[in-house]
């Protein structure tokens, strides 16, 4: 008997990411006031992302988490500690 | 009446998230009722309307966009502490609002609903203003209000602020709203709650939209590194080419208006003190202002244009990288930009900076821009610097700006690691949708800037126009002896050389009159500090004229000198009796080392009285205003005197 495992996608940072790719956001280690504020504009842990660029400025597409499609621009600095699972291509 | 119940003359507080179209709603519900002040002791700008509905007044408070209540942001406690009644805004009386007119986007509903459930906790009267309806069915998103108005406890308007009749119906809501009890309905979990009342309230169609994909296109385009940076530049020179190209018809037509005014007091009122007073203190010195009046509009009518297509927040992205090393984010770099055409609305528009950290570093260096009004001083000095040799001129020109650029970031620096010392708030910044922006809110954003400009900054140059022509003028002695002595002689000599003795004995009055004036008086008190960095009598006194205002330099020296009031740089006479001007033992006044000096002084000093006044409202305390001054103007001395007695002492006459 076969046995099926699912492989989870492991989380990585969203300066990983590529244009184009979704994830779900996992976890975002900001601490204090940036961190609290990312959360009030629509970045919560399980809201999916779209990554509309990537480098040095980030820019997602927050698809949950704010209702609509709410872009967020985040600088290298933050991006690089929003851990973000990416979705298969087509799901 | 049920409890709650808001009556006529209460306080409304509007609030929401950024950009989602409170102050157009504001601005409809206000109509020409509105005025604009400042939250005590902050930068942050606050909108006030008192307007009248069949069921009485309101008095309507535009409070800044805000993501949550309980942010550590000053947006959030200036909200906090205007729902609570702990601040007001200056002029009126702080007092717990009566109702919120709480103003949601249906395109970022869900998100928008965690603030309202914050809102709705604290059990104030509120009605919702459900806005951006139709870009929300565009992206498939679909809101039922009645479900959302039952989960709510209360009343939500469907408005759209650009088109819709929204006026006396909302108002009227507001005028009855009542607390229906949400306020245990919305529970601990804030973001559980919003996400069960969007559920059932909303329905959304995922995929991407044709908007987003032009968007994705854009912001591609916009922050790219270097194409982003070749956007920026274009748009920044077609901004500036504006101001300086396009606003010099108006600025023509004002200068003309007001010598136009001042001949026309000449002419009604009888010569004498007041005459002069109204044509050579005020007329002379509003004028001056008000001059720079067309460059403030169109600055902030462009600016206002650019932020509400959407651009601005991209280009915030790509001026950070450079600005960070300096501890500067990338909203200060349009204030700074706009420090070149006058530091006064560049401060203002350094209200864009989030953090009150980097705020502050910004309004304290910004002045080191140089502005229009150095203008006429370096055309001056390096004309006297590189006679006959425009490419040398230009080189030295370029260098005042990069020098007053170098020393910005450079204090700015010094600033955050010292006493504005803090984490750099690291950008994050939600991008708004494209939109043509509205022109008539851009035209209002631009009377209300000039207006504050003229109110603020006239005032105080009105009052400093006057002190410095009275201290110019009085007391007023007798002619000159030398200069009577010319006369006498010039009577007895026919044709050309008595009429060159007769202009020579009037130069000899206006300088012996001038030096006999209290600011010609002062002039020679302070001229052993002014000494070391190579300014004799004349130039102290053209330099203490001139922390009035910069442009009062030219004026001041070609006073002194020619004795004339109407110093016209173009004319080639002028420049040539500037440069063969003598100090009081025959020497030259405008020494190689005292022009590179002079030059020096110009470029870094603090020398503007509206700047430091502006300075000290909008950082929040004279102290900072102080500051500014004491460092700008002992930074400019250190190195005009490093510069002048280097020269000295390397030999060059």
């Amino acid at each position: 008997m076969t046995e099926h495992v699912e492989i989870k996608p492991v989380p990585v940072p969203l300066t990983r990411m590529t244009r184009g790719q979704r994830g779900v956001l996992r976890e975002a280690t900001i601490e204090g006031s940036d961190g609290e504020m990312l959360v009030a504009m629509g970045l919560r842990p399980n809201c999916r992302l779209r990554v509309c660029r990537s480098g040095q400025t980030c820019i997602v597409a927050v698809e949950t988490g704010c209702g609509g499609g709410c872009r967020i621009g985040l600088s290298r600095h933050l991006a690089d500690r929003v851990m973000v699972e990416p979705i298969a291509a087509g799901r | 009446m049920s409890e709650g119940v808001v009556t006529a003359g209460r306080l409304v507080a509007i609030i929401g998230n950024p950009n989602v179209g409170k102050t157009t709603l504001f601005n409809r519900l206000a109509g020409r009722s509105q005025k604009t002040s400042n939250f005590p002791g902050t930068t942050q700008e606050a909108h006030v309307a008192r307007v009248s509905t069949s069921a009485g007044e309101l008095t309507l408070v535009d409070l800044p966009g805000i993501y949550g209540l309980r942010l550590d942001t000053s947006e959030s406690g200036i909200a906090r502490g205007v729902l609570e009644g702990s601040i007001a805004p200056e002029g009126f009386r702080a007092a717990p609002a009566d109702a919120v007119l709480l103003v949601l986007d249906a395109t970022n509903l869900l998100r928008n609903l965690s603030l309202a459930g914050e809102a709705l906790r604290a059990g104030t009267p509120t009605v919702v203003a459900l806005t951006m309806l139709d870009d929300a069915r565009r992206r498939g998103i679909e809101v039922n209000i009645e479900v959302l108005s039952r989960r709510l406890g209360c009343e939500v308007v469907a408005v759209d602020a650009k088109r819709g009749e929204i006026g006396n119906g909302l108002l009227g809501r507001l005028t009855m709203a009542a607390t229906r009890g949400t306020k245990e309905a919305v529970g601990d979990d804030l973001h559980a709650w919003a996400e069960e009342v969007y559920a059932e309230a909303a329905a959304a169609r995922s995929g991407r939209s044709d908007d987003d994909r032009i968007t994705d296109r854009l912001d591609s385009a916009f922050t790219h590194p270097l194409l982003g940076v070749i956007v920026f530049a274009t748009v920044m020179t077609g901004l500036f080419w504006a101001i300086f190209r396009l606003a010099t018809y108006p600025m023509d037509w004002i200068d003309a208006l007001f010598a136009a005014m001042g001949g026309w007091v000449a002419d009604l009122l009888p010569e004498g003190a007041l005459q002069e007073m109204l044509v050579d203190g005020v007329i002379a010195g509003v004028g001056a202002t008000v001059i720079f009046l067309p460059q403030i509009v169109l600055l902030f009518f462009l600016l206002s244009l650019l932020e509400h297509s959407g651009y601005l927040a991209r280009a915030a992205f790509v001026i950070d990288r450079l600005l960070r090393p300096f501890g500067l984010p990338g909203h200060s770099f349009v204030p700074l930009l706009s420090g070149h055409a006058c530091a006064l609305p560049g401060i203002m528009a350094a209200r864009a900076v989030p953090d009150p950290r980097e705020r502050l570093a910004t309004v304290l260096v910004l002045p080191f821009m140089s502005c229009t009004a150095r203008i006429p001083v370096y055309v001056l000095l390096t004309t006297l610097l590189f006679p006959g040799k425009p490419g040398l001129q230009a080189l030295a020109f370029a260098g005042c700006y990069g020098l007053g650029i170098v020393a910005g970031l450079l204090s700015a620096l010094i600033a955050r690691r010292t006493i504005l010392r803090g984490p750099a708030r690291p950008m994050a910044l939600e991008l708004p949708s494209y939109r043509l922006p509205s022109l008539g809110y851009a035209l209002k954003t631009a009377a209300a800037r000039g207006w504050t400009f003229l109110r603020k900054a006239g005032t105080v140059i009105l009052a400093m126009s006057i002190v410095l022509w009275w201290l110019g003028t009085y007391p007023q002695s007798g002619p000159s002896p030398a200069a009577e002595e010319l006369r006498a002689t010039a009577a007895t000599v026919d044709g050309p050389r008595g009429e060159e003795l007769t202009e020579e004995a009037d130069r000899l009055d206006s300088a012996y009159r001038a030096e006999r004036t209290a600011l010609g008086r002062i002039g020679g008190v302070v001229q052993p500090v002014f000494e070391p960095i190579g300014a004799d009598r004349k130039l102290t006194i053209g330099i203490l004229a001139s922390f009035a205002a910069r442009e009062v330099f030219v004026s001041t020296m070609a006073v002194q000198i020619l004795g004339g009031e109407d110093a016209d740089l173009e004319a080639g006479g002028v420049r040539e009796a500037l440069a063969t001007a003598e100090r009081d033992d025959g020497s030259p006044i405008f020494t190689r080392a005292t022009s590179w000096s002079m030059l020096v002084f110009f470029v870094l000093a603090m020398q503007c009285l509206p700047t430091l006044a502006v300075t000290a409202r909008e950082a929040g305390g004279v102290k900072w205003a102080l500051l500014q001054l004491g460092w700008m103007t002992g930074l400019a001395y250190a190195l005009a005197l490093i510069v002048y007695q280097s020269i000295r002492a390397a030999g060059i006459a």
